[in-house]
Parts: structure tokens; sequence; C-alpha cells
């Protein structure tokens, strides 16, 4: 529910197989793989500010827009996906992979 | 059009200037006694020799209170920002147990920066990048990576983080590198007595702003110290802020004070009488109406801006300005905290401005300016932002103070704001200017008395 992500704030949820952080940025939103690019570990519970996130364990950081890399130890982007707002609810395309076309994901 | 060169009857320097002729003798708004530090120049060399940086750096930086940041960033367990001052870098950090506490951003390791981004949440623990040495919030060792390949000696002479002194006052949150210093409080002299009452630890950060600069960090500071500047770097508040009648107030500890009275037509304009558009928007920014006051002239239109401001705080939420003056509401009450830290306060806003030196470079300076405000609870007050102060520049809409924005690190001297960028402009040339063979050294007006005080405190510290 969009309700449930504050501004400044970001939910983890799965998309599929893939870990998500939703996030809301000046009233936007978006969502990257909750997976820091530096050594695998979850993004969830690190600092939003503005678009930049920072990883609770190294400080690395990203750009939530793009999944830019931002902060060493980050070295490599993470991934990103195309948001929408649907009924209250943010909705997730998330590709699976193999598959033709993104898949459409309500999330909750 | 104003005219800044009238003729003005004589001043008395050891009487000076009150901003509020009807002010209660003994009340925090009362002009306070004079100090003589005579006319003589100021070395301009000690705002480019890089001897006096060291010293300052050795006897000043090193051995006093500054200011890293806001309680109000780091409002979570594990939350964390980045405070850098000269070549040191800090952390600082919310426990679990809710205390801030301060640390070098240093791995005892090898010596790696651990945090390099601004903000920051740890979940439990802060992990160097390098080799992984983990350390709990409250600063002790966690873990060691493959312990087992270090000597005994090698484990028992690893430590935590270094703690460095941190304490908060008003939401301002200070750090100092002696270990034996006074408290914070001691430090802070006049201050909370004279600035509690203004609610700042309520005030959340709108702007945040990072600028390089070419000048001195002492050279840009005195820009900020005194507003004999007024009228010829600021001509667009000309129409409604005093530039004469300004109170210049000096305390112990290097702490001083001026009071730029606001929300009226100055008698140095042309014509005083007539209510300007400036000051009509100035009213209309408080939700009040230029039409409710179809009688009231120029000059004493401050008159309607109170009665906005007083009105606002009720739907605003901002009880405690039942507790201030109709001055403290709406005047700049601008105070410097020694050494490096300016606050324009005008009411339901602070401007918080500091100036750090350059860690290799004497004529450069990091200058930050962060503009806090209260939240309002009426939707229809936008918060105003001083750094582009007359300009129509307003916060988002919807304001609330908790989504916390970047610092930003401005390029160019537009990105600071329409008004600060005057005196982003400014500062560099006089930088410049001051290191010419031709220049003696400052010849200071009585406007500009607080400069000499805050170099009477710095050489204290110099002199130790």
């Amino acid at each position: 529910m969009a309700a449930d992500v504050g501004a400044g704030k970001c939910i983890s949820c799965k998309v599929g197989r893939l870990e998500v952080l939703v996030c809301n940025a000046n009233g936007s939103f978006y969502a990257v793989e909750n997976r820091c690019s530096h050594l695998g570990k979850p993004l969830a519970g690190g600092r939003l500010i503005g678009t930049e996130l920072t990883c609770p364990f190294h400080s690395a950081s990203f750009d939530i827009r793009d999944g830019r890399n931002i902060c060493f130890p980050a070295s490599r982007p993470i991934r990103s996906f195309r948001t929408r707002l649907k009924n209250g609810f943010i909705e997730v395309a998330a590709p699976e992979l193999g598959s033709p076309g993104p898949r459409r994901n309500p999330v909750q | 059009m104003n005219k800044p060169n009238r003729l003005r009857p004589p001043v008395d320097h050891r009487v000076g200037i009150r901003s509020y002729p009807d002010m209660e003798p003994g009340s925090i708004a009362d002009k306070m006694p004079y100090v003589d530090y005579g006319t003589e120049l100021v070395d301009p060399r000690r705002y480019r020799d890089p001897a006096e940086a060291t010293r300052e750096w050795d006897k000043l930086w090193t051995k006093v209170w500054t200011l890293a940041g806001f309680s109000s960033d780091i409002p979570a367990p594990g939350d964390w920002f980045k405070y850098d001052l000269g070549h040191e870098s800090f952390v600082v950090v919310r426990g679990d147990d809710m205390v801030i506490r301060a640390f070098y951003n240093v791995c005892p390791h090898r010596g790696n920066q651990i945090v390099r981004s601004d903000f920051g949440s740890a979940n439990s623990c802060l992990q160097c990048s390098f080799h992984g040495w983990s350390f709990n919030i409250d600063g002790s060792l966690a873990s060691i990576k493959e312990p087992e390949t270090f000597r005994t000696e090698a484990l028992a002479q690893a430590t935590g983080l270094t703690p460095v002194r941190c304490e908060t006052w008003s939401g301002f949150i200070f750090i100092n590198m002696d270990n034996d210093a006074g408290p914070l409080l001691d430090f802070l002299g006049v201050l909370p007595e004279h600035l509690d009452r203004f609610r700042i630890e309520k005030m959340r950060v709108l702007e945040d702003i990072v600028y390089l600069y070419d000048a001195n960090w002492k050279t840009l500071q005195d820009a900020f110290l005194e507003f004999y500047h007024g009228d010829t770097v600021h001509p667009e508040l000309a129409s409604t802020m005093e530039t004469y009648f300004c109170q210049y107030d000096l305390y112990p500890k290097g702490i001083s004070r001026m009071i730029l009275p606001y929300g009226y037509a100055p008698d140095k304009l042309d014509d005083p009488e007539t209510v300007n558009e400036m000051l009509k928007m100035a009213l209309r920014q408080y939700c009040g109406d230029p039409s409710d006051w179809p009688d009231l002239k120029g000059y004493e239109y401050k008159t309607a801006i109170v009665a906005a401001k007083r009105r606002l705080s009720q739907t605003a939420g901002w009880h405690h300005f039942a507790g201030l003056s109709d001055d403290q509401i709406v005047d700049d009450w601008n105070y410097a905290i020694f050494p490096n830290v300016t606050l324009n306060i005008m009411g339901e806003s602070c401007l918080v401005q500091s100036f750090r030196p350059d860690p290799n470079d004497p004529a450069k300076s990091i200058w930050r300016s962060v503009m806090l405000n209260l939240p309002s609870a009426d939707p229809a007050f936008k918060p105003i932002v001083l750094s582009s102060m007359g300009q129509n520049v307003f916060g988002p809409d919807g304001w609330d103070g908790t989504a916390r924005p970047p610092i930003l690190y401005a390029k160019t001297p537009a990105e600071t704001g329409f008004i600060l960028a005057q005196d982003c402009e400014l500062i560099p040339p006089v930088q410049a200017g001051m290191r010419s063979r031709a220049f003696k050294g400052y010849n200071l007006s009585e406007q500009e008395i607080r400069i000499r005080h805050f170099l009477a405190e710095l050489d204290r510290y110099l002199d130790a």
C-alpha cells in the first residue's frame, strides 16, 4: 500500500523471486533490488536521504532512481525497477529471467 | 531608491546604537556595555599565513567545541552522520540507549575512514570496508576478520573506535577534541539563557548547502558578523530590513549578537511612508492580508507583520511564541557562537552557518549553510528560505520536516540562494585584495566591533 511507505522510508518485499526495496523519496515511489552490490547484504534498514540510499553495512550508497552506485565501497550499480501507483497500491515491474517481457506483480 | 549616505547625528561610540530605544534595562534585548578594543589596524597576515593556520589547528580547533550537526538528523538508534574538521573526520551516532556518541572516523587496523557518506544507519555495527573489522555503535570492537591470523600481542593491542567528547544543546551536537575541556554549557555562555525560548530543537532542516570558498574561514565569517555591508551587498533587502539602527552586543566567551530589525520601511528609503511591494510580500508570506491594514505607513508596518505571525503561531502550533516578544518573533536576532558559527534567528526559523578551514590551504574554506524551520501544523504557511530572502522562494508544499534533504554541494554561487550568492561573489576578491602589499589591515567602524571581539577571543586561545 502506498500509504505504508511514508516520505523518506523504504519497505522490503518480494516480487516474484526478487527481494525488492520500495522507497518513497519526496513523494515519488522507486524500487531497487534489496541487495547491495558490494557484498550482497540487504539494503533494508539503510538510510534514505533525498534519493540516496546508504547501505547499513559499509556505507556504500546508491541513487534509488536508477540504481547508480554513488559512494565507495559500491563499485557496481544495483538493479532498479519501474513503479506505478494503482488504486492505492504500488506496483513494481520486475522482469523474470527467460520470459519475453516484464511481468507486473501487484505489491502490497 | 534608498539613501545610505544620509546625514546622521554623531554617535558616541561608548553608547552605540540601540535597536529598541524603549528597551527594558536588564532584559536580554538590552544593549550590552561597550568594550574598548581600540582602533589599531588588524594584521592581514592572520588571514593567509600558513603558520597562523597551524597555530589555529594546535591551539584552537583541537581545543574548542565545534558544531558537528543536528540531533534531528540521527533520530533512530544506529543513525549516524559524518563530520569533517580540517584533516580530521568524525562519525556521530545514536546509540541503542538513544545517547549520541562521537568517534574519530578511523579504523584502528590500517587507518581507513570507516564511513564515507554524509548520513547512514548501522544495523548493529559500523564495519570497515577495508578488512571488515566491526565496531558496535558504542565504539567497542565487535569482531576482527580471521583473528587466528594475528599474533596474540597484536590482538591484545587491538582497540575499538576512539571516542571524542560530544555534547548537545538545543538540538545542536558539538564535539571537542580536547578530553579535558569544560562542559559545553559553560562554553556557550549566555546562549542557553537567550535562545532556549526559541525552541530551536523543534526546528527541522529545510535546506543544507556546502560551498568550497576561495577565502580564509575568518575572511568569510567576518562578513557575517556585521550588517554595515547590508545596503551595498544586499540592496534587495533594503525595503524591509534595517541596516543602520542595528544593535551590536558583545558577550563573554567570544559570543556576540547583532539585532537586525525587520518588517518595516527603514528611514533611509526615499519614501518610508509608502507600504512598498516587498513589505506586502513579507506580510503575505506570513498569511497576512495587506488590505487589513489600509492606514498603516511603511515605517510602522512591523505592527502588521507581528499580528500576522502571532495569529499564524496559533494555527501553526508554535505555542512558545507566547513567551517571545514582538521583536523576537520578527527581527533577525543574529548570534555568533565562537569560533565559527552564526545563527540568524527570525522567530520560526534559524539559518545556521559554519566556516571551516580547508585542511591544507589557509586561503580556502568550507562554508555550510543550513536552514532550520519550525514545522507548521497550518498548511497555508510555506517555510521561508533565508538564503533567498525576499525572492519568493519557499520550502516544498506540505513540508513537515520529517524527510531530511541531502546536502547540496554547490558548484556555483547561484546554487547557494539569491542573497547568499551575493556574499559568495563578494568575498574571494576581498581575500585576494587583502594580500596586496598596499593593504595595511582592516580599519574598522564600531558597526564592525564583533570582528574585534571575535579576534580577541581567538587571541586568548592562540596565546595560551
